[in-house]
């Protein structure tokens, strides 16, 4: 019983210092979770694909670039928060 | 073939390499303090421009491929020197600092490695922020991990070393911008805006302190900012400024430093723009005692914000605070990834698309009365939101003017070759900047002036009168019967006293000795002496009866006779001007049918060598030596009668070249030994099927030679490489070196039929020469309908299409160059027929505001023989992220003399991004089917219909009745088409998912494709797959649901840019069939096979030998392995990488000779392989 504890406890320490670790209890949401965003960091990193996005839809780089790492960390905008603010413009 | 030799091996060479940058700097890193160098990072290398503050122009200093992925880059300063260095991050994983030597050359100084490789999300390598003061610097991922190096300057040997890095690592935490702020000599500060997955609605400004005593860092402060906050700039201390920084949102500016007052500001808008800004990129500008910032929003619009501050007596350490800061519009640019303003008084605009521009201050914007918001109206970020009065109108350029621009082809979105002519035809660019692209391997050339001519132009002299003189005084032209003689001066004009003989044809004309002139005429020389005084003399020496002369060479001293009876004759000039002729007349072993001596070598007196072509396809060396005259040096045997000879002198004595021109077309160069008179290293080309003739011509100070066959070429020596070159527009029979007041170098005349032009050649380190027509939208397809005529389909989002119901105009052209297209939640399409002859848009047929394009093609119907037609796939109000759309459909156009013609349009089901003509039919990739449609009158006829396993098809190629398609995600697969079931049976798939965006077939069971990612693969379908086990492969393809047999990769390859399209062909005249790619980012490159299995051998290992040499002696200063970088997605196979091999005549001279001695080779016989696999390649 002991060795299993150890055994997750070395799990959960490397899986925080190495992102994206799995093992058989990974849910799926988790997985798929893990796998956008890298795909959102690949996306901004590389820099043909980040063009080629950005001639896609027709904005700056910039403005690709920070949408997509806004992606990646899950941003929404707060409904009664600084999007009504901007709306009211 | 040997089961251990791969079936195919290519070759790959880069014909232009990516313009897109990454990112640039500017500072000196040369060490000069009064200089300033720009240095670009692309993708995977490194330009350094300097800045020629005189002409404003920039001057390419070196190029530096790193064969890896460059990240990021940022500059520092050692301290206590004034030379820059530079930090580049990159996918080896190595942190990688480097310098300029005095040869302009990157040497490594610091190569640590610090995280796993590639471009990953906890790979501290995105952003680099480095101390103002040069102590340390940030390096932050997206995600979790920062790390802060310090760094320590070796005061010996006045190098840098760099700490271990203390790590600030901080989980689920996002960073979107890092800016290290200017904090004097207190400890460094660095500031980033976050955000935290727990809480995705918010984001924080957070500084990080590096302790310098304690050698830890601490986060410092947090504070929340709003919520679509981008972009940081610190603001300077010292002197300039109070410290602290701009923090930069959707539609506000403001002011922060810590726990210090924050001021507000909103980003003005453009009279007709809906949506708030954002700052996309900005630059600081210091002066004496001041500083300005120039911000640019996404819509291109330059703002220039200055801060107010005053001296406050504290006892804290900062005595400066802000007042205000204040915003005003200064000019409108492109959008630019970055800004860079020289301390000459130049701005850099590093554009994201198309060319790159240099401008120059006219003022700082300070004169006019456009309005100015300051932060004092503003007391907190509510009232910013809720102003409304924040608009201003766009004008043209007022504060800046353009000085200088840098061509670049980036980005290509489609291409194809037109084999007939040889030249690529490419799409770049976006939005209103985009324009058509015609690429053609020649050397453009500057035409000065041009007449008629009464007759059929033979040949062409230009000569000087006296051996003093500076210019050519005549322009001898030689016709069938006669000569025609002209001055040069301000104009030219016929002359009749010349003294020439003007009833024969020249065959040469010389000023020889100090004041005569020389002409030879088939019957004889005439001498014309004296030529300084009023009257001269002229005397004439005659041939034996019977014997003709056939050709000839001079130099000033020398004159050379070939005669009918094969006798060469030979004079020489003393110094009072007389012809004395050599005591013998030596017989040779054929008619005479070439000559040339040269040019005489500086400090002497004669040219030292005399080439003899004869018609028994011999060429031999004589020597002029007085001691040995006219003895025979050395003989080389030839493929064909040489039908003119040329010698030329290297530089610095270094040898000569003899160029020989053959009947046959054939082009030969080879060298001559200065001293033993031996012929070695033989390079051949082809120029054409008309005879070649050759001629002397000087450009920029080298002795080069003009060849003449059917086009006219330059033949050079371009970097370590011997190159022929045809030159643009180059129709020539003949032509020679022009020097006149006017055009004192480069000068060339050359004669074309009844035409005379006179021209200067340039430019000789571009040797691909590029027309330009400019379009309306961001391009997406090209077709080519006829030979002169091309259908461009361009198409893209947010746009309001002001020619909707308005003619485009030069002006309204220029004018959206500048600021762009009004922005609006629609698409704007255009369809524009181009004539790439005449280089004129014939006929744009705008599409209405819902219609996006993504395909088209030209099919003639099988049902109508008769007509050509032109499909475009349309959708309409189409969103994307996610897709969405309100219905697709297939516009079907005639093609008339006049343009297209609509006919009807045809609802599909799905989106269509792939259309091709098959079997006199259309075929459509409708989202995962293959559609077969006919021509009807309402609408497109569906005439088969098969579904497949793919998810979207975005390329489709076809031989005969075999098909290959290609999906977004899914790789590619062969179908073939069963014409008795009429409908296609899928044979072969591949194992490796790509997602590709484009593909070629190769040969029937072979097909090249590019995919998203960069790399390039040639899959070949078995050999058993054949028509005759169609129902077999059917009936177990159900049976385990997918095909049951596989694609095999022949070769794979990371061409680091995505593929935009592909072609095979060769580009130059008789060239070898080879796959020429596009890449978005302006890359073009050729691949082609190697041919035999030694030469395979020798470039594989030739290459693995690079590979270690290259690595060892720091060149890759990233320290990235080249099999890795080549194989970045899939392990690289079956391609030699020629750019790599190019490299090897910039090795010293050890590392050279280690590898010869390891491949058993000699270095000149491993030279001569890559030159001329290099010339058997591509150009």
């Amino acid at each position: 019983m002991a060795d299993k504890l150890k055994e997750q406890q070395v799990f959960d320490q490397l899986k925080s210092k190495h992102l994206g670790l799995g093992n058989a209890d990974t849910t799926r949401k988790e997985w798929l979770d893990n796998i956008a965003k890298d795909t959102y960091a690949t996306l901004v990193q590389h820099n043909p694909m980040l063009e080629y996005l950005s001639i896609g839809l027709n904005k700056p780089q910039a403005i690709t670039k920070f949408e997509m790492i806004e992606k990646m960390a899950g941003c929404r905008v707060d409904e009664d928060g600084i999007k009504s603010k901007i709306d009211r413009n | 073939m040997n089961s251990n030799q791969p079936e195919l091996v290519l070759y790959h060479l880069s014909l232009k390499r990516p313009s897109a940058s990454v990112k640039s700097v500017i500072g000196s890193f040369t060490g000069h303090k009064s200089k300033q160098e720009l240095i670009v990072a692309l993708h995977s290398s490194l330009i350094v421009y300097s800045l020629d503050t005189e002409t404003g122009q920039l001057h390419k200093e070196r190029e530096h491929e790193l064969f890896c992925i460059v990240q990021n880059i940022a500059k520092f300063r050692i301290p206590g020197s004034i030379q820059h260095c530079l930090i580049i991050t990159s996918d080896s994983g190595n942190i990688t600092l480097t310098r300029l030597n005095e040869k302009i050359e990157f040497e490594s100084l610091v190569n640590h490695p610090l995280t796993k490789t590639g471009l990953r999300r906890l790979n501290p390598s995105c952003y680099i922020a480095v101390d103002p003061k040069n102590r340390s610097f940030m390096l932050c991922a997206l995600e979790k991990n920062k790390m802060i190096t310090v760094l320590n300057r070796n005061s010996e040997d006045n190098t840098i070393k760099i700490s271990s890095p203390l790590e600030a690592n901080i989980s689920k935490v996002v960073t979107f911008y890092t800016c290290a702020l200017d904090v004097g000599y207190d400890n460094p500060l660095t500031a980033t805006i976050e955000c935290n997955y727990d809480s995705p609605t918010k984001k924080y400004l957070s500084y990080y302190e590096l302790d310098l005593g304690l050698n830890h860092v601490v986060k410092k402060y947090t504070e929340e900012i709003p919520f679509k906050s981008n972009f940081l700039i610190s603001i300077p201390r010292d002197a300039e400024g109070p410290s602290g920084l701009l923090l930069c949102s959707q539609g506000i500016i403001q002011f922060k430093f810590l726990n210090k007052r924050t001021h507000c500001l909103p980003i003005p808008k453009r009279k007709n723009q809906k949506e708030l800004s954002y700052i996309i990129n900005g630059e600081c500008h210091k002066m004496k005692n001041s500083f300005f910032f120039l911000l640019q929003s996404d819509l291109g619009d330059i703002f220039k914000v200055s801060v107010t501050y005053q001296e406050v007596q504290d006892d804290t350490y900062d005595t400066k605070e802000v007042s205000s800061i204040e915003i005003k519009y200064f000019d409108s640019l492109p959008v630019c990834l970055d800004l860079h303003i020289f301390k000459s008084g130049f701005l850099f605009a590093d554009t994201e698309t198309g060319d790159k521009y240099l401008y120059q201050f006219e003022k700082l914007g300070d004169d006019d009365d456009g309005t100015i918001w300051s932060s004092e109206n503003y007391p907190d970020e509510e009232s910013v939101y809720e102003d409304h009065h924040i608009y201003f109108d766009t004008k043209e350029l007022d504060n800046l003017s353009l000085v200088y621009i840098l061509d670049c082809l980036n980005p290509i979105t489609d291409g194809l070759l037109d084999q007939e002519k040889s030249q690529l035809v490419l799409t770049s660019g976006g939005s209103s900047r985009s324009s058509l692209k015609l690429l053609k391997h020649e050397l453009a050339i500057n035409e000065l002036a041009s007449s008629e001519l009464p007759g059929s132009a033979l040949n062409i002299f230009t000569t000087k009168v006296s051996h003093k003189d500076q210019y050519d005084k005549y322009m001898v032209i030689s016709f069938i019967d006669g000569t025609l003689v002209l001055s040069i001066g301000e104009s030219v004009d016929e002359v009749s006293d010349s003294g020439l003989e003007l009833q024969v044809s020249t065959i040469a004309v010389q000023q020889v000795g100090r004041n005569s002139l020389a002409q030879v005429h088939s019957h004889g020389i005439v001498h014309l002496k004296g030529l300084n005084e009023p009257s001269f003399e002229k005397s004439l020496w005659q041939p034996p009866v019977g014997a003709e002369i056939l050709v000839a060479s001079m130099t000033n001293s020398q004159i050379a006779l070939g005669l009918s009876n094969r006798e060469l004759v030979y004079f020489e000039i003393d110094e009072y001007d007389q012809l004395i002729e050599h005591k013998e007349r030596k017989e040779m072993s054929g008619r005479i049918s070439a000559l040339s001596l040269g040019q005489i070598p500086d400090g002497r007196l004669r040219s030292p060598f005399l080439a003899v072509g004869c018609n028994d396809m011999t060429i031999k060396i004589l020597s002029t030596d007085p001691n040995s005259c006219l003895e025979v040096l050395s003989l080389q045997a030839l493929s064909s009668i040489p039908s003119d000879l040329q010698i030329t002198n290297l530089e610095q004595g270094a040898g000569y070249f003899v160029h020989i021109g053959l009947d046959s077309g054939i082009y030969i160069r080879t060298l001559l030994n200065r001293i033993s008179g031996q012929l070695s290293d033989t390079r051949v080309n082809y120029l054409g099927p008309k005879r070649v003739s050759l001629s002397p011509v000087k450009i920029f100070g080298k002795n080069l030679v003009l060849a003449f066959s059917d086009t006219s070429y330059l033949s050079y020596n371009s970097g370590f490489d011997a190159k022929i070159t045809p030159l643009c527009d180059g129709k020539f029979t003949y032509g020679c070196g022009f020097i006149s007041e006017e055009c004192p170098e480069n000068g060339v005349v050359g004669v074309s039929a009844e035409n005379l032009t006179i021209f200067t050649i340039d430019q000789l380190d571009t040797d691909m020469n590029v027309k330009d027509i400019p379009l309306t939208f961001t391009p997406r397809r090209i077709t080519l309908v006829s030979e002169d005529v091309v259908v461009v389909t361009e198409s893209q989002h947010y746009t309001k299409n002001p020619y909707l119901n308005s003619v485009a105009t030069e002006e309204s052209r220029e004018l959206y160059q500048q600021i762009g297209y009004e922005k609006s939640s629609h698409w704007s399409s255009v369809i524009e027929t181009v004539d790439i002859q005449s280089q004129q848009v014939i006929q744009a047929i705008n599409l209405d505001k819902e219609l996006a394009i993504f395909g088209s093609t030209k099919v003639s119907f099988a049902s109508h023989p008769d007509e050509v037609y032109f499909i475009v796939s349309c959708s309409v109000e189409q969103e994307l992220l996610p897709n969405i759309n309100k219905g697709t459909q297939l516009r079907t156009y005639k093609i008339t003399e006049e343009g297209l013609q609509f006919l009807h349009s045809t609802e599909t089901d799905q989106l269509v991004y792939s259309l091709t003509e098959f079997q006199g039919k259309l075929l459509a990739g409708v989202g995962n089917l293959l559609v077969l449609y006919d021509l009807g009158l309402k609408k497109l006829l569906k005439k088969s219909l098969t579904q497949t396993s793919f998810h979207q098809i975005t390329s489709i190629d076809y031989q005969g009745f075999r098909i290959v398609i290609s999906d977004m995600k899914q790789s590619s697969m062969f179908l073939s088409f069963n014409a008795e079931e009429n409908r296609f049976i899928s044979l072969c798939d591949d194992i490796t998912q790509r997602h590709i965006t484009c593909s070629k077939m190769l040969d029937y069971s072979t097909v090249v494709t590019g995919d998203r990612f960069g790399t390039i693969s040639v899959l070949r379908c078995p050999e058993k797959v054949n028509k005759d086990h169609l129902d077999y492969i059917e009936a177990k393809s159900k049976m385990i649901g997918e095909c049951p047999f596989k694609l095999k990769q022949l070769a794979s390859y990371y061409v680091q840019d995505v593929v935009t399209s592909l072609s095979r062909g060769s580009l130059t005249v008789g060239g070898k069939q080879s796959i020429i790619y596009t890449g978005l980012q302006g890359t073009i490159g050729i691949l082609s096979p190697i041919q035999t299995p030694s030469d395979i051998d020798f470039f594989v290992s030739l290459e693995d030998s690079l590979r270690q040499e290259l690595l060892k002696s720091k060149h890759l200063l990233t320290g990235r392995s080249h099999l890795k970088y080549r194989g970045y997605y899939v392990p690289a196979q079956g391609v030699v990488d020629g750019d790599l091999i190019q490299y090897f005549y910039q090795l010293p001279d050890s590392t050279k000779q280690f590898i010869s001695t390891k491949l058993d080779r000699s270095t000149l016989e491993i030279e001569r392989k890559i030159s001329i696999m290099r010339s058997l390649v591509a150009l």
